[in-house]
């Protein structure tokens, strides 16, 4: 039995045995937990927080643990939060050794303490990280070999994420199995920047052969009302925006370069936040898939304001996941 | 006009004074720092304002720490310091960038470090080929320790003076936590009482160089030893967050300012480059470490990836044993 399975069976125990106790107010958990993405390479001993949730009316006393992969040391051991009623709050851990693997997976369990409650959830958590790189933007993604690969599928079609930075660019690599190219929606924003908001961009494929069209929905500072309108693409051209769709096999491969001077408060260098996410739009509008789907986020995490609608792209009922999902800067994966 | 001109010539010759002074001591560390997009241009910049901080002291060694990007561009600062000094004191490697009182220096920049004096002693080390690119941790941290290893005992062994020495500069193309695996082998021979610090250069994809008497060199580490009669103290402090790595600058470079000898000479502050990441005004840091040790001594400041120094575990209970670690800012004060 393979690592990840195994620490899984193990956290399934775990969690149908914690909801054998006792829950206070009748709620089924007082808290709800998430450790959130690695922002570096873990053997680099980064921090991670875990996110937790107050779900009562009463202020609650929550001791963190975490169960990280095998032979992983971190410290502390736990961490005590408190928390007002219905307020989030953040525990920190620190990595001291822990190992990279190539599948960008890492099975976790965390658990909270409230009073008699134990809250536990397992997780896959991966490493939201963009190295320092400098691919050419001709939709070929084999210079794409040192970043760090986010995996996942959506009804059972595979699709990779990649991002890096260089001094000049922040750069995005999708390659999604999908009948035919449909377009590629992103959303971009410093950790902190003097302006709240976000950049969302949205690429799609050539009519004839050529470069890909790229256009700029959101900036930030923009009115958010904005997102809920189904707008034209046309007239929102931005032609900065390296962009390249191209097929290879039963793979559509996206690849983008928004030039930084097209997103100042980003100021990338390792170490530093900033928050991405990206959703692949299928043909014929059959539906998107959408990288928040292997981010851990709460079922509440999805809001009407974060993606912009445009005309051609069909959102279904269900709206996507947050796009503003903490990523990081790092120098190099190796 | 005549306050202006009084002021001018108080400036003047409280210099000559500091030059003359400095001439007779022991050990001299000066720094300098440029930057600018033309990279000849800011090496010769850089090395003139060293050159005149350093007045009459010949310098043994130049440490250069900069962030220009691509080899072309490094080797081109390399000539505009090689303008000045001989090539053949130049030392130093790629970084994130660096700091003196002067200023915080990001892209496209170069701090220097003049090191000389009238009873400094200069041992310097190569080793080459050290076996370790292309190599993973997650797939070869057998064969990675091993080849790191090797090339911290050849690099130290080069060394005939590890008696007198006084501090070991070390800088390597080996980034944390690879960087402990250099230190091991070197600590094979010097042992580890001898106080070291430095770090890992840039590693950046194509970034990751290491300069040995002017020429550039990659898989590759480097060596320093300064002997003399000088003292070092030490102290090494993590963090990895904006306020976390601000109140860490201060702690840390106090505490190795009070517990240094009577006279302290000059501090070196090698950094992390993910610390420089997490700061959102890029000058809280070298403010901080301002408000501790003043705006006079000499402060070097080289952001890397990863360091030597002591480690600010849990567990080393402020233990001096030079480490090789991540997020650290290690500073040295060296006095006499």
């Amino acid at each position: 039995m393979n690592t990840v399975s195994q620490s899984l069976r193990q956290a399934g125990l775990l969690a149908l045995l914690s909801g054998l106790a006792p829950l206070p107010g009748g709620l089924a958990e007082p808290v709800r937990l998430r450790v959130e993405n690695f922002l570096v390479m873990p053997s680099t001993g980064p921090v991670v927080n875990v996110q937790v949730k107050n779900l009562t009316t009463d202020p609650v006393r929550a001791v963190v643990r975490v169960s990280w992969p095998e032979g992983w040391r971190t410290a502390p051991a736990e961490q005590t939060v408190e928390l007002a009623p219905h307020a989030t709050a953040q525990g920190a851990f620190t990595l001291e050794r822990a190992l990279d693997v190539a599948a960008n997976r890492y099975p976790v369990v965390v658990e909270a303490r409230v009073g008699n409650t134990t809250v536990t959830r397992t997780q896959l958590v991966v490493c939201a990280t963009a190295p320092y790189l400098r691919p050419q933007i001709d939709g070929a993604l084999d210079d794409w070999q040192d970043a760090a690969p986010i995996a996942f599928a959506a009804a059972g079609r595979p699709t990779t994420v990649m991002t890096c930075w260089n001094r000049r660019q922040f750069c995005v690599a999708v390659r999604a199995e999908q009948g035919r190219p449909a377009a590629m929606q992103l959303a971009l924003a410093a950790e902190r920047g003097d302006v709240p908001g976000r950049y969302e961009f949205v690429v799609v494929p050539p009519e004839q052969n050529g470069p890909a069209r790229c256009y700029l929905l959101l900036r930030p500072g923009a009115d958010l009302a904005l997102t809920k309108e189904t707008r034209a693409l046309a007239g929102l051209e931005c032609g900065e925006v390296q962009a390249q769709v191209t097929r290879t096999g039963a793979a559509t491969h996206y690849e983008v370069a928004v030039p930084l001077t097209l997103v100042p408060e980003l100021r990338p260098t390792p170490g530093r936040p900033f928050r991405f996410s990206l959703l692949v739009h299928e043909a014929e509008g059959s539906g998107l898939r959408d990288l928040g789907a292997v981010m851990n986020l709460w079922e509440d995490q999805r809001h009407p304001q974060s993606w912009c609608r445009w005309q051609g792209a069909a959102f279904g009922a269900t709206l996507p996941w947050d796009s503003h999902i903490e990523f990081g800067f790092s120098s190099s994966i190796h | 006009m005549k306050q202006v001109w009084i002021g001018i010539l108080v400036s003047a010759l409280t210099a000559s004074l500091n030059l003359a002074r400095a001439a007779e001591d022991p050990l001299v560390l000066r720094t300098a720092a440029a930057t600018g997009e033309n990279p000849t241009e800011a090496g010769r910049q850089a090395a003139k304002a060293l050159q005149s901080a350093l007045g009459d002291v010949a310098p043994q060694a130049v440490l250069v720490m900069d962030s220009f990007e691509d080899l072309a561009n490094k080797q081109a600062l390399l000539d505009g310091v090689a303008s000045v000094f001989p090539r053949e004191l130049l030392f130093g490697g790629s970084s994130y960038g660096g700091f003196t009182q002067a200023g915080v220096v990001d892209y496209d920049g170069v701090v220097l470090l003049g090191m000389g004096g009238t009873r400094v002693g200069l041992e310097v080390a190569l080793a080459e080929q050290m076996g370790a690119a292309g190599l993973t941790l997650e797939q070869h941290e057998g064969a990675l320790a091993a080849a790191l290893g090797r090339a911290g005992e050849r690099l130290a062994r080069q060394l005939s003076r590890l008696e007198q020495g006084a501090l070991l500069l070390l800088i390597s193309d080996a980034h944390s936590p690879k960087n402990q695996f250099l230190l091991d082998g070197v600590q094979k021979v010097v042992g580890k009482r001898l106080p070291i610090t430095g770090g890992s250069v840039n590693k950046n994809a194509g970034q990751n160089w290491v300069y040995f008497r002017g020429a550039t060199y990659t898989d590759s580490a480097i060596a320093l030893l300064l002997t003399g009669p000088f003292e070092v103290t030490q102290t090494g402090r993590q963090a990895k967050t904006n306020e976390e790595v601000i109140a860490t600058a201060r702690s840390g470079s106090a505490a190795a300012l009070e517990r240094a000898p009577a006279k302290p000479l000059a501090v070196l502050a090698f950094n992390c480059g993910g610390r420089k990441g997490k700061l959102e005004r890029l000058a809280d840091e070298l403010e901080a470490i301002q408000g501790s040790v003043g705006k006079d001594l000499p402060l070097f400041g080289a952001y890397c990836a990863g360091e030597y120094g002591p480690a600010d575990l849990a567990e080393s209970q402020g233990d001096p044993t030079p480490c090789g670690r991540g997020w650290h800012v290690m500073f040295t004060v060296v006095g006499r």
